[in-house]
């Protein structure tokens, strides 16, 4: 039987967007805000350090991350530690990685950190950074980046169901006004539909304010087994459920529907099964919205209202305050920015927040249940569902 | 730059693939495309072909794998024009098509030579070699002519 896991502590790095230092600053910085959350953590007590970061080789002209971000990051561990790249959703799979470890009995006290350092002195070598996300060789080598991936599947949404580029607007003015109320997001201006719809366009249908943005950023947790995280907060929150799945790799050898994402489909399937839950139990998510439109296919995947139908529920407001559940509202990536491995941290420190009633001026009433998804492409899905203790 | 560090060639920075046989056991399909022709692989014992080419078939496993031309058309099903944010060497705007060519095989490719006012779904197009640096070449599509 494997054992309960928790989530006992949780921070980002202050502010997102150009950061004036290196990603070992941001790695520190991270692990600072981690151990400030929770005051009855002590560093060296930690057991496990799973480094999250997709390119550090290549923007911080470091390999070997795992033990160069543990010392920065002032832990020592003696059971378990290891660096996760999985592209965009290196930060989830850093979290199921140290959920797998205490769950099994390795570790009781792991810390998951992501960090990314997107802007680097060169910008022309952020583009050749990004085409190392795709089939190098057979996709990348022509150019093709993430806006442009994601631009097919929004038209491919678009033609089969009727969406339209206002129902993409609108997810991007939901996030960037939640993102508004939140202190470490890139873009804290709100926006509305036809600002987004007038932006600078990039990847049709996507304007600028369709896109998450590069960034630099760092995020930390701290997870523990349920006997630990209950001596260490009054609060542990709880991973209930969380599977993992991909289908093909270059873009020719995904399923073939662009429009429906079955493999998130499948792996939300799984963790709801797994949580003993259903979509509708969800009060909080924190989803995917690298662009407007992941956002609308996701709602549909994930089950939160029918297929086709993702354009409407944002439309009539079902993932907003008061909807039926309440999607992104730290901001999501278009919001916060996207500092690829540490976004699905941070993306879990927010249901952390909103399930322990200490988000503030974002806090979704009375959240008990939170899911967190995270992908790397259109086939390629990260999910962990969370609750409180009461609904164990 | 480069010079500053008695380099002629920095590979990481180079994104487009190897293509001699000293580097790439799929040099074939360069040299195949250097002669005008887009090739890739088949497994004969399943009668499957690939995209991208393989060098071991990922259902059997064999390594006797042959090339196979593929059509000289195939028909767009989905396309974006980006504006913004191109890789070094390249100009926008681009134009990325989803070109399927077989019932097996289909992929996402850069069109050119088109105006992207007249991208449209189903429209026809046809591979065209384009010359990369270091003497390499590479493939796109262009609207049937
Ligand atoms: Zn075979």
């Amino acid at each position: 039987m494997p054992r309960r896991v928790a989530l006992i502590a949780g921070g980002t790095t202050h502010k997102w967007g150009v950061y004036p230092g290196t990603l070992r600053d941001i790695v520190s910085e991270a692990a600072k805000a981690c151990f400030d959350s929770n005051p009855r953590v002590n560093s060296r007590d930690i057991q496990g350090f799973i480094f999250c970061s997709v390119f550090p080789e290549r923007s911080a002209y470091q390999s070997h991350t795992a033990p160069w971000a543990a010392e920065s990051a002032g832990v020592a561990p003696d059971r378990i530690f290891c660096r996760v790249e999985n592209m965009c959703g290196s930060g989830t799979v850093g979290i199921r990685t140290a959920y797998t470890a205490i769950a099994a009995g390795l570790a009781d006290l792991v810390m998951v950190l992501g960090a990314e350092k997107m802007f680097i002195p060169n910008r022309q070598e952020i583009v050749l950074n990004m085409l190392t996300g795709v089939d190098r060789e057979w996709e990348g080598s022509t150019g093709l980046t993430a806006p442009v991936q994601f631009a097919l599947a929004a038209q491919a949404h678009m033609n089969k169901y009727g969406t339209t580029e206002e129902h993409l607007a609108m997810v991007s003015s939901k996030n960037h006004r939640n993102a508004s109320r939140n202190p470490y997001a890139q873009f804290p201006k709100p926006c509305t539909v036809e600002e987004v719809l007038a932006s600078k366009p990039v990847a049709t249908p996507f304007k600028i304010f369709d896109c998450s943005s590069i960034t630099d950023g760092g995020a930390a947790v701290i997870l523990a087994t349920e006997e630990l995280a209950k001596d260490l907060t009054d609060n542990p929150v709880y991973i209930l459920g969380t599977c993992q799945a991909a289908s093909g790799f270059n873009h020719a050898n995904i399923p073939d529907d662009w429009a429906d994402w079955v493999i998130l489909s499948q792996a939300a399937q799984t963790a709801y099964n797994m949580a003993g839950i259903k979509p509708q139990d969800v009060d909080v998510a924190e989803v995917h919205d690298c662009f407007s439109a992941s956002e609308i296919i996701e709602y549909e995947a994930l089950g939160f209202c029918p297929q086709g139908e993702g354009g409407n529920f944002v439309a009539t407001g079902g993932s907003d305050y008061g909807g039926q559940v309440v999607v992104n509202p730290r901001g999501g990536l278009i919001g916060c920015g996207h500092p690829l491995g540490a976004t699905g941290v941070a993306q879990a420190i927010e249901i952390f927040r909103q399930l322990r009633n200490e988000a503030g001026e974002r806090q979704v009433a009375n959240a008990k249940i939170g899911l967190n998804h995270n992908l790397s492409g259109i086939a390629e899905h990260h999910v962990v569902i969370y609750g409180r203790q009461e609904v164990l | 730059m480069i010079n500053e560090f008695n380099l002629d060639y920095i590979y990481i920075m180079d994104y487009i693939p190897q293509q001699s046989p000293e580097h790439n056991k799929l040099h074939t399909f360069f040299e195949n495309l250097r002669a005008g022709r887009l090739t890739t692989t088949r497994c004969p014992s399943c009668q499957r072909d690939f995209w991208p080419p393989r060098t071991v078939c990922p259902l059997c496993h064999s390594n006797t794998l042959e090339w196979v031309d593929l059509p000289s058309t195939g028909t767009v099903r989905g396309f974006s024009i980006q504006t913004s944010g191109a890789a070094p060497g390249l100009t926008l705007p681009m134009v990325f098509a989803r070109v399927q060519l077989t019932d097996q095989v289909g992929f996402v490719a850069r069109v050119i030579r088109v105006d992207p006012a007249e991208m449209e779904v189903g429209m026809t197009v046809e591979p065209v070699v384009v010359s990369a640096p270091r003497d390499r070449v590479m493939w796109a599509f262009r609207p049937k002519i």
